[in-house]
């Protein structure tokens, strides 16, 4: 029991005053060992009594941060710790306090306990929910290449700090989608997404920042931006059934204008013309190809900026290449005057020393011909990586080249089906090329992947060599 | 002109994306260097100027692989767009091999289309070419946008204001979202190909 009135008590509340006292105003290293030492002894008499053990672990832990942390806001670490303290005294001190009155001390304690704990915690991210927050304002001001891009790469940071919190990280996924919406659409965005944007914000603020908040109060706020987010994307998605008339121009409402190279063409009737061949592209096959594009290009994304060399670099560049050929002639005719400079003759004239090195060259003539398969194939081959718009064809037998097995964890798979493809003329055969090479490329990014990070892939790849092996069956029988 | 290397039996194909500025000519290649990023090896130049646009040309080379013994590299250029670059573009064009004539398919973008193949002509004459007897693709691009509201041409009319005399085959496409842009690629790569085949392989 902790008796006020023994004299041990008495002593070690003293001696606690004193070094209380003494770093209150000197926070210094050695007097904490002192302040602590008597926290100890307090702790001792104390023992069984869980309020004032509480509010003495209090007292000992923020005055440890106080001696160790001397960037953080001292101010309000010192009110809060002289709060306590008071509250601590008012406890032990006055000998009438019912016990509610205890506990309602203590309670007031421990919320500003809670309250530093949790401006301690937020510190590092202060400054980048600012900078956030202002990048927002400015979006509000103007959406524009920069605004747009300033916020993502603000809601991308505080992503990566905060990726193990689902809480802050879900209003930041909502961020995220409604910064990429704005982007894309710049200037005709739809006005509700800043706004949107604005809300989802404060929310995520309030959160942060304000500590009082159960956690059902969050989870609520949180529900309520999701659903916002729902409703402003029904909003904006473009309506699926859209009448016939709004897409496409009436033909009849656009004006007659005469055909490119009318002047130059032998061709007399033009009208009557027949389209020789047009591949279109439906709305189907755009989306087929985004997505096919999409799961190439999964894993690692380099800088977009990255494939394209610096200016400079090329330019200074000592290797010669066709490039500095070209940027020596576009300089030349900036030099010589273009007369001179882009006269045909200036192009032949390189091509005597060619001759000597064992160039030819041939000049390029339409006689609308057919590539011969070998083109036809080469060409194939080095294309398809999963492209769907090409259309199974039929292959000659494979070429040298083509029987080197390819190296890899499923490169024979890939070998083998492409042989089956070309040999056999098999159905389905080229959707599981397309599946294994997505594989493959998949397995190249990252060789130690596990088929249950990819469920979906293994399966559907399985149950396509299934139906394969099938109709393989099915021929030879 | 293909350039042959007897020696080395290395094949150089030229081929050259044109049309109207802002038709997306540069996005097409930015398409295929990126799907074909691991595969091509190679790195695109891209001279821009500082708002982003084309400043002399794009230029894109690949090594397809051997055909016959002869190993085929292609090499992709863009021209700029702007009026005022017409004697660059002239420039790009010389040894030209195959040519994609990229064109877009906004409404307002119809006389230029036009204008800027007639151009075309013109400037391969000026090197002894004649586009009707060269290798060519017609490719309608920003076909996405009429998902936009945005008016574009049909591609009937397209057919009517470009391709009534020259008759090449033509796409639809997406550059921007990578719709036909590779059966683009495939189908000028294979046509440049045969046009060199008989003296070649
Ligand atoms: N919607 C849409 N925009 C495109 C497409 N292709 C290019 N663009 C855009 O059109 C603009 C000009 O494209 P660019 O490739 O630089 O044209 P270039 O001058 O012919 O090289 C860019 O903003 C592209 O993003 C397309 O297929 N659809
Ligand atoms: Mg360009």
């Amino acid at each position: 029991m902790f008796d006020i009135k023994a004299p041990k008590t008495k002593e070690a509340l003293a001696q606690f005053n004193h070094e209380f006292s003494i770093f209150i105003r000197l926070e210094d290293c050695e007097n904490i060992a002192d302040l602590f030492n008597t926290i100890r002894l307090l702790q001792n008499l104390a023992r069984g009594n869980k309020i004032l053990e509480a509010l003495l672990r209090m007292i000992q832990s923020i005055s440890a941060f106080l001696n160790k942390n001397k960037a953080f806001d001292r101010k309000l670490t010192l009110t809060t710790l002289t709060a306590i303290k008071e509250d601590f005294d008012s406890i032990i001190y006055s000998a009438s306090m019912s016990d509610d009155a205890s506990i309602k001390a203590y309670r007031h304690s421990l919320s500003l306990f809670h309250d530093l704990k949790h401006r301690i915690a937020l510190a590092p991210y202060q400054p980048l929910l600012e900078e956030l927050k202002s990048a927002i304002l400015s979006l509000e001001w103007e959406i524009n290449p920069d605004t747009t891009h300033a916020f993502s790469l603000k809601v991308n940071r505080l992503k990566m700090k905060w990726q193990s919190n689902k809480l802050y990280d879900s209003f930041l996924n909502i961020l995220h989608a409604l910064g990429q919406y704005t982007h894309k659409k710049k200037a005709s965005a739809d006005e509700e997404a800043v706004v949107l944007i604005r809300t989802v914000y404060d929310h995520l603020e309030t959160i942060v920042t304000k500590p009082g908040l159960t956690f059902e109060q969050k989870k609520s706020l949180l529900l309520d931006d999701i659903q916002r987010y729902r409703t402003f994307k029904a909003k904006i998605q473009p309506k699926k059934t859209r009448p016939a008339a709004e897409k496409p121009i009436a033909e009849a409402d656009i004006p007659e204008l005469k055909p490119a190279l009318s002047q130059f063409s032998s061709q007399t009737d033009s009208a009557s013309m027949e389209v020789d061949e047009l591949v279109s592209l439906s709305d189907e096959q755009l989306v087929a190809q985004e997505i096919e594009d999409k799961n190439l290009k999964s894993a690692p994304i380099q800088p977009p900026s990255k494939p394209k060399t610096d200016v400079m670099d090329d330019l200074f560049n000592p290797k010669a290449s066709p490039v500095d050929d070209l940027l020596d002639k576009i300089h030349l005719m900036n030099v010589l005057g273009k007369d001179k400079a882009a006269a045909p003759g200036m192009m032949e004239s390189q091509e005597a020393g060619f001759e000597e090195q064992g160039m030819k060259s041939y000049a390029p003539g339409k006689k609308d011909q057919q590539p011969i398969e070998e083109i036809t194939n080469r060409i194939d081959d080095f294309f398809d990586i999963g492209s769907s718009a090409a259309p199974a064809k039929k292959k000659t037998p494979p070429a040298p080249d083509r029987n080197k097995i390819p190296k890899g964890p499923i490169g024979p798979l890939v070998h083998a089906v492409n042989r089956a493809s070309r040999e056999l003329n098999l159905p389905n055969v080229n959707e599981i090329s397309i599946k294994l090479s997505q594989l493959k490329t998949a397995l190249k990014k990252d060789p130690n992947i596990r088929i249950a990070d990819k469920p979906g892939e293994f399966n559907s790849l399985i149950d396509a060599i299934d139906s394969l092996v099938n109709t393989m069956i099915q021929g030879m029988k | 002109m293909a350039l042959v290397n007897v020696k080395t039996k290395e094949v150089q194909v030229k081929i050259v994306y044109y049309g109207p500025g802002r038709g997306g000519k540069t996005t097409n290649l930015e398409y295929i260097n990126k799907k074909y990023r691991e595969r091509l090896k190679t790195q695109m130049v891209s001279l821009k100027t500082h708002d982003d646009r084309t400043l002399f040309f794009d230029f894109l080379p690949f090594d397809v692989g051997k055909i016959k013994g002869f190993q085929i590299v292609i090499q992709l250029y863009t021209v700029p767009g702007q009026v005022k670059y017409n004697e660059t573009r002239k420039v790009v064009l010389g040894g030209v091999d195959g040519i994609v004539f990229v064109a877009d398919v906004q409404l307002n973008q119809r006389k230029r289309n036009i204008e800027s193949l007639n151009q075309l002509y013109e400037n391969l004459k000026t090197h002894q070419l004649d586009l009707f007897k060269m290798p060519l693709v017609m490719q309608y691009n920003k076909i996405d946008l009429k998902n936009q509201n945005i008016p574009i041409i049909p591609s009937r009319i397209m057919q009517k204001d470009l391709n009534s005399h020259l008759k090449a085959p033509a796409f639809e496409a997406s550059a921007l979202k990578g719709g036909n842009v590779i059966p683009t690629l495939k189908r000028i790569v294979s046509m440049t190909l045969a046009s060199i085949q008989d003296e070649l392989f």
